[in-house]
């Protein structure tokens, strides 16, 4: 560039190049390198020098200042050059002309798809024919390379000009300019993981000294994991609202693209752009669209899956460091995830985010309440004193729904009956495909079983595991021997309230207990079709997943608390 | 994160508080109340558990702790309290309270801290954690310089001062106390609470803040480093702050109170690569103070890394079969065989050996011609640079020569030999001077003068001789000399008393100056004057002004260039910016003068079409413009002619003097190579010539990528001045170092300027020049972790820059002789380790990237991606070894050069 540009500049060399021109025309430039794009980012000789060390001290001021000093010297030099210079100002003008004149209007764009030598190339326009066409000499050379989008000349198809995109359109749109609404305030409770993610990323962009002080080097990323509607997401938005650093937000399904390698190119892109706005955050959201474990997979979708996620492993711990990069992966099944994906270096900070207790309860409905207008006979610790697993984002529908219901009757207070329906409206909703009776009969567990199987016989264990025998057998001593026998006979069943102690039981159709029930605590075979009712389907939380599956792999546990949901 | 912090303090305060909260607040509440009432001891106990309560609020580190924060409505009300106690115990404690909580209050100008903290109990700072400490360390700055201002009372400042720095020292906060005191300028209280744990830690921090920090502040840092090694017996340490320093008293101080005998000897090593010599009465110090054994050393090196035999000239170009034939149908052949003599000479340097002189130099010697014969002559004092003995007697045949340049060259040569090197017999002044007296047997030629003269530079570089002072005066004053002579003699006084700041040798410099007339203020070597000059006064900075004014009464625009050379040498390596500053304002102002001028050349080309020439002259009286005179050399002359761009000389000079200023200091090097690329842009021919040489200085042996690309760039320029000065700046850039990017480089520029003589020649030479020694030698002039600097190498590159300003009527010329200064720079990049005996053992080093661990905590490691040696082992620029086991014990931390060891009785690992 610097050749070309200074040729230009400087008219008095003009002259004599010209008498030389006949001697050495062979020689003005040097050859142009080719095919080879030079590196992306800002040139090396443009960059400022990085000031060691982080920690505040003088020493760091002073090095800073003297870059400030040369930079103002630098400043002052070219303005005072402009000033002498002005003529050179006309004379660009004119090259512009000239170079507008020379590209011709309207121009085409076409795609290069290979180069020929210093002066020609072969350019296809709009999956058209090829064509063989000439590249002017106004095209910086350093940066075609074969596929990228170029302007062509109208009539003659010449190279007139490149179009960078440097960044993918995709990429851009995820960063977030605006910045969300919802601050650190609107988070009720959780403080341990506001501060803990406070600490994992925005302590180390803004105060990497505290980190080299102690000699520590500060977490890359944090996963937030948790039940759904538990502001996982919600804090991240604060995050990003606090934040002046860049913030990048992407959806984990958003990675999954259409075509091949198209996935993998877009976490490259968005780590490459994260890494050249840094300081960044990422943002990953229900990460377990890609992230889940590997495992061998036959169609090509889900290897193409499998390979984004390898790429994502790549980026965030890979050979090239991440720099200012923190990342924020956001999932409501970490168990699902791949482990290479959450182990410390990649993700060093885990950070649950459990269903609120009271405490947290009685703060988000105080967060959500405080800008409703509420009648004086409003006693919300009625809705955080319930035993009902609610979670925040519930507490905000009941609240909106409560609003909405006194916005129905026209009035201007919400009174404490609009938040008693609107519990049950959303509570309903929620579990919406209970069946009636059940909701309204069942109060306990044993009901609930009456409910369905008025004609059988079941028997509860303290932890919530139960079995259903076939048959009604009246006398309840009989029957809890004939479970304990059951158990026995077989001497494997564990019974604790944990699923990784739950061990592997084997099924026996003689035995006098319901084939179906015992699915839920017998694992690792096929059980065949079998068919279970809709209404246990809803109980034991297995909607839509026995139909559709029939490998029974994962047990799945009945206990007090699920029923509990029911009353 | 203070904005974030009152951001969520302020939306904290509209939620509602947690129980816990809540009872703390009622809690401290009641205990505010309670220190309302008069009675003494309810106050002492509620202060008591206030205290209590602050401490145990850890809390997070991303918010303000809770008990302050509850506090902190309650100031004022606390403040008046306070202000109505009487004096006693309780205030005290209370005005400790008051001093914790004023630093949550975000009135920063009130500096309340400090204020209740003097009232408090001074002696107890500790106790509130780092972040109180660093909080007042800050208010007490700024406190003591308002105070200092307005001339009020200091001592209680002073006290706590010595307070804050005494526990910041004994808690790792070494960087917090450098930074204190350097605020307040009372360095020197450092100096007792260094200890074992700390002194390393101060004393890097300090040393490389004293790089950045204005002049005399700068050497009172180093001389409390100084101190500090002293005191901590790191006698080598304190040998290279006293060696930064130019300080000689200190370091035969430091040579005399070290017991140690073999320390002793470590440290004359450390003397002998600054050239420095202390009196002293032990011979084997005074062996190794004169580099006596450089030779034996390096030949060591060469030997262990198996690369003693010499190379032809083929393949040190490296060309292939197919193009020797093209080597021997050049276009002026003399010149070739010139570019071999050099290349030769500088691949062999120190070796001994070579395939072109050693063996059957007359055979060589008479291909070439007259000045060449000169050159080859030599060049033989490269190839046995260092080696005394072996060398003068090669050499001894060639003084006998009838040719009076072959006679030249040996003298130059005989200097050559005994670069760096001092001998009790003073071998060199004897020999050259008895061919600088007319009357002498020898009969001696004005060119044969000039070889004794440079060879007396070369020979005597620093060690400011006033014998040889005498020889060279008087060439100077003789009017018979020519003016190259003259010119050669003042640059050899320059480096023989660089950088002493001598004031008899300036008076002898200004009275030439003032005496120079017409054609010879012209005449190319005049440049060399004010460089000599310039180098008496190296890194002298202010002491150079009287000088400065005196140089204003020189004829001409002469005077301008000599007073540029003065001033930037003067500032070398001090990174001043006022000075890049007004030398780049200097440039602007030139730049604007050569547009008008321009402006009015075209004006009147209009008016009256007159012929080129004649315009050409005119344009030559207008701009006055000085620089050499361009009749001299017939063989260039028709070049010339098309060369119609007036030459600034001073221009260029000032562009590597910005080079000079900024050199040895990264930012400063790294910010110039962009100020570099904007003179590329902008500036007009004198400025673009100098900017290649410029990037040479500043990374001389130092091939950076970005460097090299530019200068690759430039190689190709269409001003063939440019592309000269770019393809010499290639070679000294990558000297020493058979760097491959550039050999290719260089490679493919031999067959792209295969018909052009002249940069042909210079491709040669930088091929040479990059391969110097194959690889074992660097002509930087920073060494020991580059940290300082040796001023003769810095004379040496700049005598071959200056001479490549006006690269055609110097190194194309006759003077291509002057491209052997730069032996002055030359030194072997090795390490090497001796034993007790000073005999060479093999130990093992790791040798890595250096790492810049200034101010980082802990124990970081100080190299990177090391490597593990056996030594003698070569060290690349920013290089740095350690030790990889403790089979022995290096006398020196700076691992470079030649390191004493000493075994160690009972080593761990075998």
């Amino acid at each position: 560039m610097g050749n070309q540009l200074n040729q230009n500049q400087d008219p008095n060399k003009k002259k004599d190049d010209k008498k030389k021109q006949d001697k050495k025309s062979k020689q003005t430039s040097e050859p142009a390198r080719i095919g080879r794009r030079k590196k992306r980012g800002p040139d090396g000789v443009f960059k400022l020098p990085t000031v060691k060390p982080h920690t505040k001290c003088k020493l760091k001021l002073l090095k800073n200042e003297r870059i400030k000093d040369y930079l103002l010297i630098e400043e002052k030099f070219i303005k005072n050059i402009n000033k002498i210079q002005p003529k050179k100002e006309e004379q660009e003008k004119e090259m512009v002309e000239q170079l507008e004149s020379l590209r011709g209007s309207p121009v085409k764009v076409g795609t290069l798809e290979e180069i020929i030598d210093d002066d020609h190339a072969i350019v296809s326009v709009s999956m058209g024919p090829t064509y063989y066409v000439p590249v002017t000499s106004v095209v910086d050379k350093d940066l075609l390379e074969p596929g990228c989008t170029v302007l062509l000349h109208n009539k003659v198809l010449a190279v007139v000009g490149i179009l960078q995109d440097e960044v993918d359109p995709l990429v851009s749109v995820m960063k977030v300019d605006k910045a969300p609404l919802e601050t650190y305030s609107d988070i009720g409770g959780l403080a341990e993981q506001i501060m803990e993610i406070k600490e994992t990323v925005e302590l180390p962009l803004t105060h990497p000294e505290l980190y080299e002080d102690l000699g520590i080097q500060p977490p890359k990323g944090v996963v937030l994991y948790g039940p759904p509607g538990t502001g996982k997401t919600l804090l991240a938005r604060a995050v990003a609202n606090q934040t002046s650093a860049t913030f990048l937000r992407v959806v984990g399904s958003e990675l999954i693209q259409k075509y091949l390698g198209d996935g993998p190119k877009l976490v490259r892109e968005l780590f490459r752009t994260a890494k050249e706005e840094a300081p960044s955050i990422v943002f990953i959201d229900e990460i377990d669209a890609v992230g889940t474990k590997r495992y061998d997979s036959h169609s090509g979708g889900e290897r193409e899956i499998q390979r984004t996620m390898l790429e994502l492993l790549n980026q965030l711990d890979g050979f090239d460091s991440r720099g200012d990069v923190k990342v924020i992966i956001a999932t409501n099944r970490i168990d699902t995830l791949d482990p290479a994906l959450i182990r410390p270096g990649r993700i060093d900070r885990k950070i649950y985010f459990p269903l609120p207790d009271t405490k947290t309860k009685r703060k988000i409905f105080q967060i959500h309440t405080s800008k409703m207008t509420l009648a004086e006979d409003v006693d919300l610790d009625e809705f955080i004193m319930t035993k009902d697993d609610l979670s925040g984002a519930d507490i905000k529908a009941i609240c909106s729904e409560a609003g909405l219901l006194a916005l129905r009757e026209r009035r201007m207070k919400v009174i404490q009956n609009d938040f008693r329906k609107a519990k049950e409206k959303v509570l309903y909703r929620k579990q919406s495909s209970v069946p009636e009776k059940i909701k309204n009969k069942a109060s306990n567990y044993s009901e609930i079983l009456e409910a369905i199987y008025p004609d059988r016989s079941w028997v509860v264990f303290s932890n919530g595991t139960f079995i259903i025998f076939k048959e009604k057998k009246k006398d309840e001593e009989e029957l809890k021997k004939d479970a304990i026998k059951f158990l026995e006979r077989e001497g494997e069943v564990v019974i604790g309230t944990e699923k990784a102690n739950f061990k592997v039981l084997r099924f026996d159709a003689t035995w006098p207990i319901d084939p179906v029930f015992c699915v839920y605590f017998h694992c690792g075979k096929k059980l065949g079709n079998i068919q279970i009712s809709d209404e246990l389907q809803t109980i034991v939380g297995l909607n839509g997943r026995s139909s559709r599956q029939k490998d029974f792999s994962n047990p799945v546990i009945i206990n007090w608390k699920l029923l509990g949901n029911l009353k | 994160m203070s904005k974030t912090q009152k951001k969520i303090e302020k939306t904290e305060e509209t939620i509602e508080l947690s129980d816990e909260d809540l009872a703390l607040k009622n809690e401290l509440e009641t205990l505010v109340e309670k220190l309302s009432e008069k009675d003494i001891s309810v106050q002492q106990t509620a202060l008591e558990t206030i205290k209590k309560e602050i401490k145990m609020a850890t809390g997070s580190m991303t918010s303000v702790p809770k008990p302050l924060k509850f506090l902190k409505p309650f100031f004022h009300h606390l403040t008046n309290i306070y202000s109505q106690m009487e004096q006693s115990k309780t205030k005290v404690l209370f005005a400790d309270v008051l001093s914790v909580l004023s630093m949550a209050m975000s009135s920063l100008n009130e500096r309340n801290t400090l204020k209740y903290k003097l009232e408090g109990d001074v002696e107890d700072i500790g106790t509130w954690g780092h972040e109180y400490v660093k909080h007042l360390l800050g208010e007490v700055a700024e406190e003591y310089n308002l105070r200092k201002d307005n001339k009020e009372n200091l001592t209680q400042l002073e006290a706590l001062i010595e307070i804050i720095v005494k526990f910041n020292m004994e808690h790792n906060a070494e960087p917090d106390a450098c930074d204190l005191l350097m605020e307040t300028e009372k360095i020197p209280l450092l100096i007792p609470y260094a200890n074992d744990h700390n002194f390393t830690r101060v004393c890097i921090y300090l040393l490389s803040c004293s790089q950045y920090v204005p002049e005399p502040e700068d050497s009172e840092i180093l001389k409390v480093v100084l101190q500090i090694y002293l005191k901590m017996n790191q006698f080598t340490d304190a040998v290279r702050v006293a060696i930064r320093l130019n300080d000689l008293e200190s370091i035969s101080n430091i040579l005399e109170s070290c017991e140690d005998e073999l320390l002793k000897k470590q440290i004359a090593f450390m003397l002998a690569r600054q050239l420095i010599t202390i009196e002293t009465e032990k011979e084997d110090l005074v062996e190794i103070m004169n580099n006596e054994k450089l030779s034996i050393y390096f030949r060591k090196l060469i030997e262990s890394l198996e690369i003693t035999e010499p190379k032809t000239i083929v393949e040190i170009f490296k060309i292939g079969d197919e193009s020797q034939d093209k080597l021997a149908t050049n276009v002026d052949s003399a010149k070739q065989n010139l570019a071999t003599t050099f290349a030769n000479a500088f691949f062999h340097a120190g070796f001994g050996r070579d395939s072109l002189m050693v063996e059957d130099g007359n055979r060589w010697l008479y291909k070439n011609k007259d000045h060449g014969m000169m050159s080859a002559a030599a060049s033989l004092g490269m190839i046995f640079l260092w080696d005394v003995d072996d060398g003068l007697s090669q050499i001894d045949k060639f003084l006998y020569s009838k040719e009076d340049y072959i006679r030249a060259g040996a003298l130059l040569s005989i200097g050559m030999i005994n670069c760096g090197i001092k001998n009790e017999f003073d071998p060199a002044l004897a020999l050259l001077t008895s061919y600088l007296e007319d009357e002498s047997e020898h009969n001696p030629t004005q060119i044969m003068k000039t070889g004794a003269v440079i060879g007396l530079g070369m020979a005597y570089s620093g060690t400011n001789r006033e014998d040889v002072l005498e020889t060279l005066t008087a060439i100077i004053d003789d009017p018979n000399n020519s003016i190259e002579t003259i010119a050669q003699a003042c640059l050899s006084v320059g480096l023989i008393f660089i950088g002493t700041g001598n004031y008899d040798v300036a008076d002898l410099f200004v009275k030439i100056l003032l005496d120079l007339k017409g054609e010879n203020l012209k005449h190319p070597h005049t440049r060399f004057i004010p460089l000599g000059l310039g180098l008496v006064f190296l890194g002298k900075q202010e002491d150079v002004e009287f000088i400065l004014v005196a140089l204003k009464a020189i004829e001409g625009d002469f005077s301008e260039y000599c007073a540029m050379t003065v001033e930037t040498c003067a500032y070398t390596a001090t990174g001043n910016v006022l000075k890049i500053q007004r030398i780049l304002h200097e440039i602007t102002l030139s730049l604007k003068n050569i547009a008008e001028q321009k402006e009015k050349e075209e004006k009147e080309k209009q008016e009256n079409n007159e012929n080129n020439n004649n315009n050409n002259n005119q344009n030559q009286n207008q701009n006055n413009r000085m620089g050499p005179n361009r009749r001299r050399n017939n063989q260039n002359e028709t070049k010339k002619q098309e060369d119609k761009t007036p030459v600034n000389e001073h221009l260029s000079v000032a562009v590597i003097g910005l080079a000079l200023i900024g050199m040895g200091e990264e930012i400063g090097s790294e910010m110039l190579l962009r100020t570099f690329n904007h003179l590329l842009q902008y500036g007009e021919k004198s400025v673009r010539i100098a900017v290649p040489l410029a990037m040479g200085l500043l990374y001389s042996s130092n091939p950076k990528i970005e460097v090299i690309e530019t200068l690759s760039r430039l190689t190709h320029d269409s001003n063939p001045d440019i592309a000269y000065s770019a393809i010499l700046a290639l070679g000294i850039v990558g000297a020493g170092t058979s760097n491959a990017r550039i050999a290719q480089i260089l490679k493919h520029l031999a067959e792209y300027y295969s018909k052009e003589a002249n940069h042909l020649f210079l491709v040669r030479i930088s091929q040479g020049i990059l391969q110097m020694g194959k690889g074992t030698l660097t002509i930087n002039p920073f060494y020991s972790d580059r940290f300082l600097f040796h001023r003769v190498a810095i004379g040496g590159l700049l005598a071959v820059l200056h001479s490549a300003i006006d690269i055609k009527n110097t190194i194309f010329g006759s003077s291509h002789y002057l491209l052997y200064w730069l032996v002055c720079a030359i030194y072997p990049k090795m390490l090497v380790t001796v034993n007790e005996n000073l005999d060479l053992v093999k130990a093992t080093v790791r040798v890595g990237k250096a790492v810049d661990v200034v101010g980082q905590a802990g124990k970081p490691k100080t190299i990177t991606g090391f490597q593990t040696h056996q030594t003698p082992v070569l060290l690349g620029f920013g290089e740095r070894g350690e030790m990889a086991n403790d089979e022995y014990f290096s006398l020196t931390n700076t691992l470079e050069g030649i390191c004493i060891l000493r075994e160690n009785p009972n080593p761990k690992m075998k």
